[in-house]
């Protein structure tokens, strides 16, 4: 593989995290913070990828993740399912969602995308509620989800490490997967092409297929992190699709920078950090995040990290020959 | 009354216009001649202000208009006539006609100005409350350039307006402008189809890969060898 | 008459009366994207903030009435939006991605605009004064004066803002931009000044609709969402852009509504927009009378 800076800054930025417990392990709430972080990063990155790669408009994501989690759960509740099964089960059920919304929607608009995926996640709350007797919890939730296990060691609550460390294993897969397509000779072509119309209008079905492909890959990603959230916090409610938390992975979006790899996933531990700092703020956190979403989106088109990858591009091509023959 | 100072536009990353320089006298009828994709449609839609200029500067009666709105540029007299139709589909060509005369001053002047185009295109005053997309391709052409006269223009910037007519309704097209042009407005035109308006034009200019190759009379241009390759290639 | 037949009736007027309110505000969802085909993901937040500055002028002032409280609030709204579209929207247009980031950016908005409301007025939901006491009985119906004057005013509202749009020049400029931009600009409409002016309009319109369904729904925070979502459908259903379309979509689905609440209970009413929506996508995603696809 090619050693590209992204690769560089994902390698780096998980040895970071893996060696980060050996230094606050002994801090319980910490390693729960990081976990959340770890979640909601890969959850944010792989929309990153849908909207920033793929150029799909999707507000759709947390559906898939709610997908994944209540299927897992469910399975591991109800049907006693072991986890390492239930998740993968959960991410297909996402991808099957997917796909169904996928078939349809590929060919619109992008705009019309958005609309469609935004709706579809205003209404899976109440579909869920709605759902209640084939075991949903309704609006109250899924409680007492079992916990994960290997082999006859299951992991506890209070112990957050094994916790920890499957879930940064998860992430790093997750992010593989991605920057594989990202970085694959396919993925590359595509995003060169996409940004020209022109040249986009030839490639006209294969362009579907590939963003249909997309679409159901980044649903199966989400709704997998979402199934190992639902073990790890052990309950889930419609509430999970809120707006508040909406609103949280977006501001992840925007300031690791749409379409810059792995901002999104690092973007995940600013926003969440800055949010256990702004909590005793109350319902003036979410003020100034709705101000900061205003001003990061006007002020800074590309995030923090996106501005950083050009500082740094910049850099590189200044020793190269300026004058490029114009056709 | 019109003119081009060093202008570049780029279509993205495409370097349409490439320093254009040029000069266009009041009253006066300036062809822009060329292969198509070169440029000449990309110049017009800078001068009118509807693509932004890279750099350089465009002076319309002595003001630089480089910077200004379109809806300032058509205030000041100078209006665009485009080829593709981007007439109001849903609408009838009265109203068409009507929104033409947007700006405020031509506003006042609505009666005189509607009157005077149906003077001009008689046909229109019988299709007035016809709605635009029932239209043909040389009615609604008609319509474009009325549309584009509503506002009393001072000069008319005509993009390609033979496209797709037959050639009987190209000659009515081309006789009209020219009529325009004597009642006092002057006529800035791109076209391809040189030979039947190459009558009314004093001044040609020949751009080719967005750089002007030849500008100057007509007499000259067609004395100048390249100039005559082109007219002849059609 | 046959009581089965006096209880329809009774739910369709209900209906009736919601789906004026509705089209209303559904028209302002119309015309912004109509026109600038952009999302207003705040839509929702302008609703309960023009509820809520109704409110305040009641609470303040003893004698304030209706009509002194439209005068206020609505050119309030209308500024409110233009300023929105100025300091907002505006400068998102020319950049990439221009329509995803205008709705992200609108959301951050509704969010900044719901907690501050929260933080001004409190969780708790607030109700505004009836406009007016009283009912009439007209063939053994309740029809309260209340439902008939939102009736009115909607349909006033409507009249004059068709008008409005086909015979001034604002209007039909701004049908002009909706049909070509293009055509719009090089006929001279000012494109920037028609955006900040729908806007304001749609802002206005929808403060009106909040103002006007607060007496019987109370004011809350959060309390735009499920309103917008509704006018979202609606005007999806009838068809992005097309102001009869709307008109038409309210009217349907606000009936319909009234009947699942009353037939199946409230819990249904939801669900049942959420059907329709994906109704509208699977087969006819440019509504009924659609002009965008």
């Amino acid at each position: 593989m090619q050693l590209r800076k992204e690769l560089v800054t994902f390698i780096g930025v998980f040895v970071l995290l893996a060696l980060l417990p050996l230094f606050i392990h002994q801090n319980t709430y910490m390693v729960g913070l990081l976990i959340t972080c770890l979640i909601w990063g890969t959850m944010a990155a792989v929309w990153n990828f849908t909207m920033g790669y793929a150029g799909i408009f999707t507000f759709g994501q947390f559906g898939f993740f709610a997908v994944g989690a209540y299927i897992s759960g469910m399975l591991a509740k109800h049907l006693g399912v072991s986890a390492w099964i239930s998740m993968p089960a959960g991410g297909c059920g996402a991808c099957l969602v997917g796909l169904l919304i996928g078939i349809p929607c590929m060919r619109l608009k992008g705009s019309y995308i958005a609309l469609i995926t935004w709706a579809l996640h205003l209404v899976l709350g109440p579909m869920i509620k709605v759902a209640e007797p084939l075991g949903t919890g309704g609006s109250t939730g899924l409680m007492s989800i079992p916990s994960i296990q290997i082999g006859g060691f299951v992991f506890s609550r209070t112990g957050l490490l094994p916790w920890y460390y499957t879930g940064l294993m998860i992430s790093f897969l997750i992010l593989l997967v991605v920057y594989r397509i990202i970085f694959s000779p396919v993925g590359l072509g595509f995003v060169g092409l996409r940004d020209s119309e022109d040249f986009a209008r030839t490639l006209g079905i294969n362009e579907y297929k590939y963003k249909l492909l997309v679409f159901g890959i980044s649903a199966f990603l989400t709704g997998l992190i979402g199934a190992f959230y639902v073990h790890y916090a052990g309950a889930i409610s419609p509430r999970i699709l809120g707006l508040d938390i909406f609103l949280l992975v977006m501001l992840m979006l925007i300031v690791g920078g749409i379409g810059v790899f792995p901002g999104a996933f690092i973007g995940g531990f600013i926003i969440l950090i800055l949010n256990e700092i702004l909590r005793p703020l109350g319902p003036y956190r979410f003020l100034i995040f709705g101000a900061v979403v205003i001003v990061a989106i006007k002020a800074m088109p590309e995030g923090l990290l996106g501005r950083l990858n050009r500082l740094l591009e910049t850099k590189r091509t200044d020793s190269k020959a300026s004058s490029q023959a114009l056709p | 009354m019109l003119e081009l100072d060093k202008v570049n536009t780029y279509y993205g990353e495409y370097h349409a216009v490439r320093d254009v320089s040029l000069k266009i006298d009041a009253g006066g009828f300036f062809m822009i001649v060329g292969p198509n994709g070169h440029g000449k449609s990309t110049l017009l839609k800078t001068i009118c202000g509807l693509l932004p200029t890279a750099s350089g500067r465009v002076l319309f009666q002595g003001e630089d208009i480089t910077r200004w709105s379109t809806d300032r540029i058509v205030d000041a007299g100078l209006v665009y006539v485009a080829e593709a139709r981007h007439l109001f589909n849903d609408m009838t060509v009265l109203q068409n006609l009507q929104l033409g005369a947007f700006n405020a001053g031509a506003r006042k002047k609505m009666h005189g100005n509607l009157a005077y185009v149906y003077q001009l295109f008689p046909r229109l005053k019988d299709m007035s409350n016809r709605v635009v997309a029932t239209l043909s391709g040389g009615e609604a052409r008609m319509l474009t350039i009325g549309r584009g006269i509503m506002s009393r223009a001072k000069l008319l910037a005509i993009d390609e307006p033979s496209f797709g007519l037959a050639p009987n309704v190209r000659n009515e097209v081309f006789q009209k402008i020219e009529s325009i042009r004597q009642d006092g407005t002057t006529i800035l035109l791109v076209e391809q189809n040189v030979n039947q308006v190459l009558d009314f034009a004093d001044r040609i200019c020949l751009i080719e890969d967005g750089k002007i190759v030849f500008q100057g009379d007509k007499q000259a241009a067609l004395l100048d060898e390249h100039v005559n390759q082109v007219f002849l290639g059609e | 008459m046959n009581i089965w037949v006096q209880q329809i009736i009774q739910v369709l007027i209900s209906g009736i009366v919601t789906a004026s309110v509705y089209a209303i505000m559904g028209i302002g969802l119309s015309i912004i994207y109509g026109i600038s085909r952009v999302f207003n993901f705040a839509y929702g937040s302008f609703f309960t903030w023009g509820a809520y500055l109704a409110w305040v002028l009641f609470n303040t002032f003893s004698w304030m009435t209706y009509p002194i409280v439209f005068l206020i609030v609505l050119p309030v709204m209308f500024a409110l939006g233009m300023l929105t579209e100025r300091v907002v929207v505006r400068s998102l247009r020319w950049r990439a991605n221009w329509q995803v980031t205008t709705m992200m950016v609108t959301l951050g908005l509704a969010f900044l605009l719901d907690n501050l409301a929260l933080i001004v007025f409190g969780g708790f939901a607030k109700p505004l004064p009836p406009m007016f006491r009283g009912g009439l009985n007209p063939f053994g119906f309740t029809l309260s004066i209340q439902d008939l004057l939102m009736v009115l005013i909607a349909a006033a509202v409507m009249i004059v803002f068709g008008l409005f749009l086909s015979r001034s020049f604002v209007g039909m400029s701004m049908q002009a931009i909706s049909q070509d931009m293009t055509g719009a600009e090089i006929v001279g409409i000012p494109i920037k000044k028609v955006f900040s002016y729908t806007f304001g309009l749609s802002t206005a319109l929808v403060g009106m609709g909040g103002i006007l369904l607060a007496p019987r729904y109370y004011i809350s925070p959060h309390g735009g969402w499920e309103p917008f979502f509704r006018v979202f459908v609606i005007v999806a259903f009838g068809g992005l852009g097309s102001i009869k379309g709307t008109l038409y979509a309210a009217l349907i689905l606000a009936i319909f509504e009234a009947f699942i609440s009353w037939s199946l209970g409230a819990t249904w009413v939801l669900p049942f927009w959420f059907m329709v929506f994906l109704g509208v996508l699977a087969f006819r995603p440019s509504g009924l009378m659609g002009t965008w696809g």
